[in-house]
């Protein structure tokens, strides 16, 4: 529902420069977007509970100094308001709840599950792969990657380097899939357009025709 | 009406043989002739991923573990979802299978099988019934070609050897020869191809060889036991003994070859008989023309394409008169021999007393095998199996049978004239193959269709990419080939 | 496709191949007349090669005829035997002309799957080598193991006497020594009168070999004596290549297996005496080196009984009667129970190596128990009767088998009935008094009547199962088969 099988968008800004992009997000209308908001809502509220439960069990360690109750409220910029928060967590009726399941849980358990958690609540919903091409200049691949906490990686290519464009079919995992490679001058292994999603033949076709027709217009007219 | 056709073998280029070329000819014979083909193999050193050969040939080669002399390890599933996917994205009709011994060729064939495929299998070689090995084998076999559409064999023995191995019915086993490249296989008098072939034919002049010329006999093979190596370790001292002008080449290597080099030794015949060691196939023409009668003491041999290659190459063989040998080659150009000693020493004696009385003509052998074995012809018979067992051709036709007798044995195949697919006639027949075996190979039949199940869920066909195909040539030579199909 | 319809097993195998299921493929194509535009090349161009290949003359057939019968060189007699022209079901001649033929080079007018009712599978053997077994013989053939079997438990019996302190082990070694020396002058006598009715052979020089390896080690000394003892005697041609062989018999094993150059026969023969030596002082020499060994055997056990003794006390029983099990199994399933006429043609260079492993192993076994025992003086007459039992029985036996089948019948009825009331003897509590019919010997009896019915039965029984699996046997050989070259040896 949240996700498409991976279409290609193509943009032209100038003349010379296309940029193709294959996604697997769906056209953002109004309720997607309500959706969305609700999913992140949903991640940090898991995130922090998953924090809390953590902190809790820290608590009941022996490394842990006892939080002293704080008499007055102090300032909210300082650090002193964030111990403040927590012992008022701690000790509310929800912290006490965490406290106990806290108690329940043995270490081994609950450490690895929190951070599989936390994991799995990084990741990125939608994954967005394009192909920028810049004639006279060259190409960008761009990858977005697979959690929040890292940005997309990109890569650029002059005209200069490139050898060939082309698309070529390899076996990955049980089945034979077309990809479309980008061979670099003076480099071992080939560049892989599009190496997470590996969009289908008709996408491939669609963007080689391009990048060809952008890249190597002139010359193919000297030619 | 073109086929896609997928040949799946464990043997297959960069890996030199026999079977390896086979295909290969094939392949390109039959896409010569309008068809889509594929070849399926494991990966090999070097040579992995999807690759094209020259004339559009394309080689899957399939990432599997290889456990002895090219054979991958018969894991009996585990080559399905990639077969399958293979299958559904170049739209394959035909599998065609290669080799007893591969067992990817036979679990493609169960797959094939259980994915509503024609199948046909080919034989290239001849097995005993004795020893625990061949034992094995042929119980594979048997699974194997308990549902198989159509079986073909490169001899008669061959045929022989494949029915009682896996009781087959014997009418759906073709029997077609091997062939060879007789362009690459020409005397050193010969001119060099092309020439006009049906024009300005040349004939080639007759070599007389006087009585104190020096003969020479090629003998390029594998230095195996079956191969005969020790009836030529016996016999070439006493051929040397008796003809005092002649001399051997041998090529090829082997562990026999220690033995040959001790009796050499031995003897002190190392000036008589030159031992050039292993050459490549293509070289062989090379030293096949340096002599006049080809040796081939084999004691076992399925065709003997080596043969036929000395006799295009103008030589006069002398052959051991064992499996498929005595089929393939005309009186005129052979001597045989029974696989004796003293049988061999003989025949060697008369070959090159006919050589010295010029009584042969061997110059004319080229172009006669020329004509008797080519691999077009290869590719419309097999071309002929394929329109017999996809339904093209009528039952009666293709299999040849009375209508009346047709009731009495039709019975697993299906009106249509093809053998069925449903699983439960499937299932009939595996069950035939034996107490034991028959169940487990029903096992393997109902486990095989619940994956297909699983994997037409799991990976669902509209998910996979149709391959485009290589650009096809034009027929040109059309309207011949066909009549000639149409007599056949 | 159905599976074919296996020819059910049948008691008389030697009856002719069933014929096929189906009916033979019918030529529905109407036959063409050779047209102008083939390339390929018809049977009858073979022959006339001048004449271009659309001619038709009235000579083909014939001509296709002597090809058939030039080149089907191994059925052609049978073939042209049978009236295969008429057997051919209706149309078959009718429509299309030529036969069929099995060749792969001409250009028939057959479809390629063609399968043809007289040449299929014509060459097709089954049970080629088939000897149908009879039931007297077997049960004669059988007797052999038998003998071997009874052997083994006589000398676990004397163990056993020994162990439990029933019987004195100096009795044992002394009948037992008595007995062998009986033998060993048969066997003397009998060596004699073979080579006074055969003067020209060459007599045989066991000299050589048992002095060369009397030295090494008393099982390695036991086993080429054996073996000398046997070559000499079943083969007397080949002597000197036995003598040769009996150096190093693992070695010569290795390099003569397979089919590989035979073991080069030394070209003169330095073993034989001169020809002056008269044939008794040879026998003479023989018997006293004969004599020699058997005094070196003697005292090398009596050295080394007292090493033996000592030599398993940290293991326990249980393990010592598991493998002393295992290693009288070995000995009974590896003995060679081959006939000495089959032995001597083929060379016997390969099979050596399984004859001494089942010797080496009843050795062992004897040796391990013996060093269960509690004295020096058990000890070595434990293994002086083992050496006895194993080493030279068997020699004797295989030499009396050849000589006198009655003698061996006697033996073998005595080694039964003698297994059978040991077994008693030490199962029953045969002698001490106990019972009603306190008869000494009663347990003993019983178990030797027990014995020879129980052995009786088993022979006979096993005999009748055998020729009854014989049925089941279905062997296929064909031209498919590699062929076994014939080469003659002998000629470099």
């Amino acid at each position: 529902m949240l996700t498409v099988a991976p279409h290609l968008r193509t943009r032209r800004p100038s003349p010379t420069t296309v940029e193709y992009t294959v996604s697997t997000s769906p056209p953002p209308t109004l309720p997607l977007r309500l959706l969305l908001g609700l999913t992140i809502l949903l991640r940090v509220t898991i995130g922090l509970s998953v924090l809390l439960l953590l902190y809790s069990k820290f608590l009941l360690s022996d490394y842990s100094t006892p939080l002293e109750p704080y008499s007055s409220r102090p300032q909210l910029q300082s650090n002193a308001f964030i111990w403040y928060l927590a012992y008022n967590l701690t000790t509310s009726r929800l912290g006490a709840l965490f406290t106990h399941l806290a108690t329940l849980t043995p270490p081994i358990v609950l450490l690895p599950a929190s951070f599989t958690i936390l994991y799995l609540l990084s990741l990125r919903l939608h994954t967005t792969e394009s192909l920028l091409v810049l004639r006279g200049l060259g190409i960008q691949t761009s990858s977005s990657s697979s959690t929040f906490l890292s940005g997309s990686t990109t890569r650029f290519i002059p005209t200069e380097k490139i050898q060939d464009i082309f698309v070529n079919e390899a076996f990955r995992g049980f089945e034979v899939r077309y990809y479309l490679v980008v061979v670099v001058e003076g480099e071992e292994s080939v560049v892989v357009v599009f190496p997470r999603l590996l969009p289908r033949r008709q996408i491939l076709e669609t963007v080689w025709r391009g990048v060809r027709g952008c890249l190597f217009e002139p010359e193919e007219k000297a030619g | 009406m073109p086929y896609n056709i997928a040949m799946v073998s464990d043997y297959f280029f960069p890996q030199p043989g026999g079977i390896e070329s086979h295909i290969y000819q094939l392949s390109t014979k039959l896409i010569d002739r309008g068809h889509k083909v594929i070849v399926i193999t494991h990966a090999y050193e070097g040579r992995t991923g999807v690759r094209y050969l020259t004339n559009g040939l394309k080689v899957y080669h399939v990432p599997f573990l290889v456990i002895y002399r090219a054979t991958t390890f018969p894991t009996v599933f585990s080559f399905f979802p990639i077969f399958r996917n293979i299958v559904i994205r170049e739209q394959i009709e035909i599998v065609h299978g290669h080799a007893s011994l591969s067992s990817f060729c036979h679990e493609a064939i169960l797959h094939a099988r259980t994915m509503g495929l024609r199948t046909v299998f080919t034989d290239h070689s001849l097995f005993g019934f004795a020893d625990a090995a061949s034992i094995l084998t042929n119980k594979l076999l048997k699974f194997t070609l308990s549902d198989v559409d159509h079986v073909i064999c490169v001899s008669h023995t061959c045929k022989e050897n494949t029915v009682l191995r896996a009781s087959l019915d014997p009418l759906m086993v073709s029997v077609i020869p091997n062939a060879v490249v007789a362009e690459n296989f020409r005397p050193l008098s010969h001119p060099a191809y092309p020439p006009s072939e049906f024009g300005n034919h040349m004939v080639p002049v007759q070599q007389h060889l006087g009585p104190h010329d020096t003969i020479t006999i090629v003998v390029v093979s594998r230095l195996f036991y079956n191969k005969g190596t020790d009836l030529l370790v016996a016999a070439i001292p006493r051929i040397l003994a008796s003809h005092p002008h002649v001399r051997f080449i041998i090529a090829g290597s082997g562990p026999k070859a220690i033995d040959l080099e001790q009796m050499l030794e031995r003897n002190v015949l190392q000036d008589r008989v030159e031992m050039l060691g292993p050459v490549r196939h293509e070289e062989v023409r090379d030293v096949m023309v340096r002599g006049h009668i080809y040796l081939h003491p084999s004691l076992t041999e399925a065709f003997g394409t080596v043969i036929v290659e000395a006799a295009s190459c103008g030589l006069y063989v002398v052959c051991t008169q064992v499996g498929g040998i005595p089929e393939v080659l005309p009186n005129h150009m052979t001597v045989f021999a029974k696989p004796e000693e003293d049988d061999l020493v003989a025949a060697t004696g008369k070959a090159i007393a006919a050589l010295r009385s010029n009584k042969v003509r061997t110059e004319n052998f080229h172009d006669q095998v020329k004509k008797m074995y080519s691999w077009t012809d290869v590719a419309e018979r097999t071309e002929r199996v394929y329109d017999g067992i996809s339904g093209v051709l009528s039952e009666a036709d293709f299999y040849g049978y009375d209508a009346a007798d047709a009731a009495s044995w039709s019975a697993t195949r299906g009106r249509a004239g093809v053998q069925s697919f449903a699983l439960i006639d499937r299932l009939k027949r595996y069950y035939g193959c034996g107490i034991w075996a028959g169940k487990l190979f029903c096992l393997c039949v109902v486990i095989d269709y619940l994956l297909f199940m699983f994997l037409e869920f799991f990976a669902p066909r509209d998910e996979i990419d149709i391959a485009r195909n290589w650009p096809k040539k034009i027929r040109v030579e059309n309207s011949r080939r066909d009549q000639r199909t149409f007599k056949r | 496709m159905v599976p074919n319809p296996a020819p059910p097993p049948s008691a008389t195998i030697t009856e002719p191949l069933p014929p096929l299921t189906r009916s033979t493929t019918l030529p529905l194509y109407s036959y063409r007349p050779i047209t102008t535009d083939r390339t390929l090349l018809a049977p009858e161009d073979a022959i006339y090669q001048g004449s271009p290949p659309r001619k038709q003359s009235p000579a083909v057939a014939k001509a296709a005829r002597d090809l058939h019968m030039t080149n089907g060189p191994n059925g052609t007699a049978r073939v042209s035997g049978r009236t295969r022209h008429k057997d051919r079901p209706r149309s078959g001649s009718r429509r299309r002309k030529g036969t069929w033929k099995k060749l792969l080079w001409v250009n028939q007018s057959y479809p390629d799957n063609y399968t043809d009712q007289e040449t299929f599978l014509e060459h097709l053997q089954r049970n080629p080598r088939l000897q149908p077994y009879d039931f007297w013989p077997l049960v004669a053939d059988s007797t052999i193991i038998v003998q071997h079997v009874c052997s083994v438990i006589i000398f676990v019996v004397c163990f056993v006497g020994i162990f439990q302190e029933r019987v004195s082990p100096v009795a044992i070694v002394g009948w037992g020594s008595i007995a062998t020396f009986l033998g060993w002058f048969l066997w003397d006598w009998w060596v004699g009168q073979e080579e006074s009715t055969k003067p020209s052979t060459t007599p045989v020089s066991t000299s050589t070999p048992l002095d060369a390896s009397a030295s090494s080690s008393v099982s390695n000394l036991l086993n080429s004596n054996g073996n000398g003892h046997a070559n000499g005697l079943s083969s007397k041609h080949s002597h000197s290549a036995s003598v040769s062989s009996l150096y190093s018999s693992t070695s010569n094993g290795h390099s003569t297996n397979g089919h590989s150059k035979p073991p080069t026969p030394p070209p003169n023969h330095p073993n034989h005496p001169s020809p002056n030596s008269s044939l008794l002082s040879h026998r003479t020499s023989l018997r006293l080196s004969t004599a020699k060994s058997a005094l070196l055997i003697y005292f090398t056990l009596l050295g080394l009984s007292p090493i033996l003794k000592s030599l398993t006390r940290s293991t326990s029983s249980d393990s010592i009667w598991t493998m002393s099990l295992l290693l009288f199994a070995i000995n009974i399933f590896f003995f060679d129970y081959g006939s000495p006429p089959s032995r001597s043609s083929v060379g016997g260079g390969s099979k050596n190596i399984p004859a001494s492993l089942s010797t080496n192993a009843a050795l062992m076994a004897s040796t391990v128990l013996a060093s269960r025992l509690p004295s020096t003086g058990q000890v070595f007459s434990l293994t002086l009767f083992s050496i006895e039992v194993f080493g030279l029985f068997p020699v004797f036996r295989r030499y009396a088998r050849q000589r006198s089948w009655r003698g061996h019948v006697t033996l073998t009825s005595f080694l039964v009935a003698g297994a059978g009331g040991g077994v008693g003897l030490i199962l029953g509590h045969g002698g001490d008094g106990n019972g009603y019919f306190d008869w000494p010997w009663k347990s003993g009896l019983l178990g030797g009547i027990i014995g020879v019915l129980v052995t009786g039965l088993v022979m006979g029984g096993c005999s009748w199962w055998l020729i009854g699996l014989q049925k089941y046997k279905n062997e296929i050989h064909g031209p498919w088969d590699p062929a076994r070259p014939v080469i003659r040896r002998d000629d470099y």
